[in-house]
């Protein structure tokens, strides 16, 4: 919801279709192309003739600009829709800043804030510089860079779940990144990365703040 | 069997064709990089390769004279005194080295020429086993990199391969004229001395002989000279 | 010897390995550093990108034009004096070396380092028919010595303190202790320089053939190669066919791509080009040089137009080095002499889906990978399409195929996707903890799941439209 009200904010009139589920991707990532295949279609079928989509998800983002191209091998009927879906959607902070060009959103968040570079948005859609973009126009906030901002988190999808020791691993280097940048909060574009952050975080019973973007930029100074 | 091969290879490409591409396709693939280094000066290309082979723990120096090469030498040998010498039959190299075993402080060392007419296996192995127990060996060098320190050395009837290999330091004479830029510049020689016939081996010497296998830790000296010394001639 | 390839093995090897500080901290060591050291040599190339499609580019080249290459590389190869044999399989490849030795009544080999050799098992077969043939590379000779096989495609020993050399040396050579790096090193050389002297054969791989002169070219830091190739009278190499190059300007551009992405060096210590056996006039060298051209299963890669590129791979370790995942469980784990993100990709070639089946799910997929490859190899991708091979053979446990099959039924349709929320909103809480964490397993070995949120976004957006709608 916090990413429809800065949509809104900014003047963005905001569709929801409540017959969404799910791109795909999980099934995709694991090698299901055929389940992968259908949700793409059932996706398609929704979205095919919008012009103008916005994903506050890295991930998701990816599976339909860069997988629903020749690696996912849609049904011919399908094509067109899937190249003219690839060229519409959006993720978040890029919608805001490459497609709006506004980085000033009017929020208000006053804390030290550390930024995990998701590896869908940073490799695939080459997202960084956009979300501190943002993040710095936001009134009070101290963006503490972490080191290795740019590892993975370990969250990987279903590898979270098959190889979960090495998730786990990989998990505590990021917490330890984490503190060791003094961020109040960790953010970033892609909810499964911070829900895999928060869960190893609240584990630990470390007090440091996981948020997705979107809920910081809907703080305005109502919030405070 | 390599019709065998050459068939599963050809139906796994789903073709039938052997024909390569033409030159103009592979030479295109390079033309973003563009010219590069032309025009730079002798001394700036000195400057630089010294630069950089000290980065890779080589052992540059330059000298304007034969004499000026020649003391140095003779330090040298004084420090690590060597019991024997094997000196390359190249003319620049016989040059530099002339009277050498009558200089003071060099009268107990065996210099050692590689023999430039052929003599057959006994005296190529008679050759290899006193090679084996020298412990410096003077070649030359055909050119130097500057992006990288390096030299490109070749076997040829004047200089075996062991010279550079089996030895504890390797001096390698490198006219300040055959700096080049960068490797990419050399490409044109190493096709010529491959097609020659003329040396089956071409090195391109980065470095002396080094290892971090034992927990990373740089050890210089394994299965090569542990010293590796460009003397870079400015006269030529 | 080998760490054989089984996926029952792999959980444990992890948890050997994940769970060991030394081992941890080893790794973590070795491959920040030669990440730092790319890192700086990689900014001499301000085109670094560039000419990492150039790379890829020539490599595309060569391999869609494989057979063309391959034959003009043999005829030239011939032309300048060496012998070739085609194998097709590692038996083939090994009876072939072996034939080649025998007829010269070698006794004796040295060999430097080759991921190829390896691959084959030589080394092995040759100890076992009675042929003495020692690794020469120093990672490689005491990773031999110890009976192991290597944990890294550029540093074998990597895994190994330096006490741990010590006692092996202490143990197989009889000599005193010492756990000094620079000790340890010279009692190597001196050991191993007798078997040099003494060897009838010499044992090699090709860093890259090139094509329009016939020659082969050994990229090496230690001089091992140069020796096992310049003093035995019988040279054999061993060559992946996908090892091609065109000419010796694209064999430039790829070694100055090579070092750096390895060992963070400009240029090895020592890159040979050799071309043929020794010629007349030359002082020393192999009187006879034969090159064994190794298929092995890269036709069967070169047949699938999805995984062809995997083969322009020039083996530099780097994506192992930036792997997180590598980074927590060292090459040892994978179980495969091809450890990290390549190795997930060829492995399955050379010893079949169903026995490498873990390997492409070794991976969070994030990328970092092809980031790195000075080949530009969309690494990650092509594990992803691993995956979709091990799940079209029928490789994946049966469960997660249930579960994948039931989750895509019920994402199909709202009804089931909005009933299934209000399931978990609705049950979640009386199985959770006092944390509210749902009991997931794996996922809940080291974190905690999240609290199911309260209201769906449908909900919340009905309000929200209602609002918009009344205001």
């Amino acid at each position: 919801m916090n990413m429809v009200s800065v949509l809104e904010r900014v003047g963005v009139e905001v569709e929801y279709d409540p017959r969404q589920t799910c791109c795909g991707q999980p099934m995709f990532n694991t090698g299901y192309h055929p389940e992968a295949r259908e949700l793409a279609c059932r996706f398609l079928d929704l979205f095919g003739e919008k012009d103008c989509i916005v994903a506050p998800s890295g991930s998701c983002t990816t599976m339909v600009k860069v997988f629903y191209g020749d690696l996912l091998e849609l049904p011919a009927e399908y094509r067109d829709r899937a190249e003219h879906v690839r060229a519409c959607i959006h993720e978040f902070t890029s919608f805001m800043v490459d497609e709006l060009c506004i980085d000033d959103v009017g929020a208000v968040f006053p804390a030290r804030v550390t930024l995990h570079d998701s590896c869908h948005a940073l490799r695939e859609l080459h997202i960084k510089r956009q979300p501190r973009a943002l993040l710095a126009k936001v009134r009070g906030l101290e963006l503490c860079e972490m080191d290795a901002a740019e590892t993975c988190c370990g969250f990987g999808g279903t590898f979270a779940v098959k190889n979960a020791a090495i998730s786990g691993e990989m998990g505590e280097a990021k917490v330890a990144s984490i503190i060791a940048s003094g961020a109040e909060v960790v953010t970033g574009v892609d909810s499964s990365c911070l829900m895999n952050i928060q869960g190893m975080l609240k584990r630990k019973e470390i007090p440091v703040h996981c948020m997705h973007i979107a809920d910081i930029l809907a703080r305005t100074e109502a919030d405070r | 069997m390599r019709d065998a091969m050459h068939k599963k290879l050809l139906s796994a490409l789903r073709t039938d064709s052997i024909v390569k591409p033409l030159k103009s396709e592979l030479d295109a693939l390079f033309l973003p990089l563009g010219g590069g280094d032309a025009g730079v000066a002798v001394d700036d290309m000195v400057k630089r390769y010294c630069v950089a082979l000290k980065q890779a723990d080589g052992e540059p120096h330059v000298f304007d004279t034969r004499e000026a090469f020649m003391a140095w030498f003779v330090q040298l040998a004084m420090e690590v005194n060597p019991q024997r010498v094997i000196l390359a039959s190249d003319p620049i190299v016989s040059s530099y080295m002339q009277g050498a075993s009558a200089s003071t402080g060099l009268n107990a060392v065996d210099f050692v020429h590689v023999p430039v007419e052929e003599e057959g296996r006994e005296a190529d192995m008679f050759l290899r086993r006193r090679t084996a127990d020298a412990q410096i060996g003077i070649g030359m060098a055909l050119a130097g990199f500057a992006d990288s320190g390096a030299i490109a050395i070749a076997s040829t009837m004047n200089e075996s391969r062991a010279l550079s290999l089996l030895v504890d330091i390797h001096i390698a004479i490198l006219p300040a004229s055959r700096i080049l830029p960068c490797l990419d510049a050399f490409a044109n020689e190493m096709t010529r001395i491959a097609l020659d016939g003329d040396s089956s081996a071409l090195t391109i010497v980065g470095g002396p002989s080094k290892t971090a296998d034992i927990e990373k830790v740089l050890v210089t000296g394994i299965h090569g000279p542990g010293r590796l010394i460009v003397a870079v001639m400015s006269d030529r | 010897m080998t760490v054989p390839l089984k996926p029952e093995n792999f959980k444990s090897l992890v948890a050997e390995r994940l769970f060991n500080p030394q081992l941890r901290r080893n790794l973590s060591r070795a491959t920040q550093t030669a990440l730092t050291k790319r890192l700086a040599v990689v900014k001499d190339y301000s085109d670094w990108e560039q000419r990492r499609l150039i790379a890829h580019g020539i490599k595309k080249l060569v391999i869609e034009h494989l057979p063309a290459y391959l034959g003009e590389f043999e005829r030239n190869a011939e032309a300048a004096g060496a012998k070739i044999i085609h194998a097709s399989t590692a038996l083939e490849a090994r009876n072939a070396v072996l034939d080649i030795v025998r007829r010269y009544g070698g006794t004796l080999a040295v060999k430097s380092k080759s991921m190829v050799t390896e691959e084959i098992g030589l080394t092995h077969t040759m100890n076992e028919e009675g042929i003495e043939t020692v690794e020469t590379d120093l990672g490689e000779y005491i990773v031999q010595l110890a009976g192991q096989i290597p944990s890294h495609i550029t540093a074998p020993a990597l895994h190994f303190s330096k006490e741990e050399v010590g006692e092996l040396f202490t143990e197989k050579l009889g000599i005193p202790y010492t756990s000094d790096p620079k000790e340890l090193t010279a009692i190597a050389r001196r050991v191993l320089r007798q078997k040099f002297l003494d060897a009838g054969v010499g044992l090699s791989g090709v860093n890259a053939g090139i094509a329009e002169t016939g020659s082969i070219c050994i990229v090496e830091n230690e001089g091992n190669a140069r020796l096992s190739t310049t003093l035995p009278r019988v040279h054999i190499a061993v060559m992946g066919i996908e090892k091609l190059l065109p000419d010796m300007r694209s064999l430039t551009h790829v070694l100055n791509m090579l070092a750096r992405s390895a060992t963070g060096q400009r240029i090895s210590s020592y890159t040979s080009i050799i071309t043929g056996p020794r010629k007349t006039g030359e002082k020393d060298g192999p009187d006879e040089l034969y090159i064994v051209l190794l298929d092995n299963g890269r036709s069967t890669m070169l047949a699938d137009p999805r995984l062809r590129e995997a083969l322009y791979c020039i083996r530099c370790g780097a994506c192992l080095n930036t792997c997180p995942v590598y980074q927590k469980i060292g090459g040892h784990s994978y179980g495969s002499i091809y450890p990290g993100p390549i190795g997930a990709v060829i492995t399955p070639c050379f010893y079949g889906m169903r026995q490498a089946r873990y390997l492409p799910y070794a991976s969070s997929l994030c990328g970092s990978c092809s980031e790195i490859c000075p080949m530009h190899l969309d690494l990650h991708h092509l594990l992803l399409e691993r995956r979709r091979q091990a799940v079209a053979d029928r490789c994946t446990p049966f469960i997660e195929r249930v579960a994948m099959r039931a989750g895509a039924m019920l994402l199909k349709h709202p009804w089931t996707y909005r009933l299934a929320g209000a399931m978990g909103r609705t049950f979640g809480p009386l199985l959770a903890d006092a944390n509210g964490s749902l009991p997931v397993p794996g996922w809940t070995t080291s974190r905690d799941f999240p609290k199911l949120a309260p209201h769906s976004f449908q909900s919340l957006w009905e309000e929200h439209a209602n609002a918009r709608r009344d205001a």
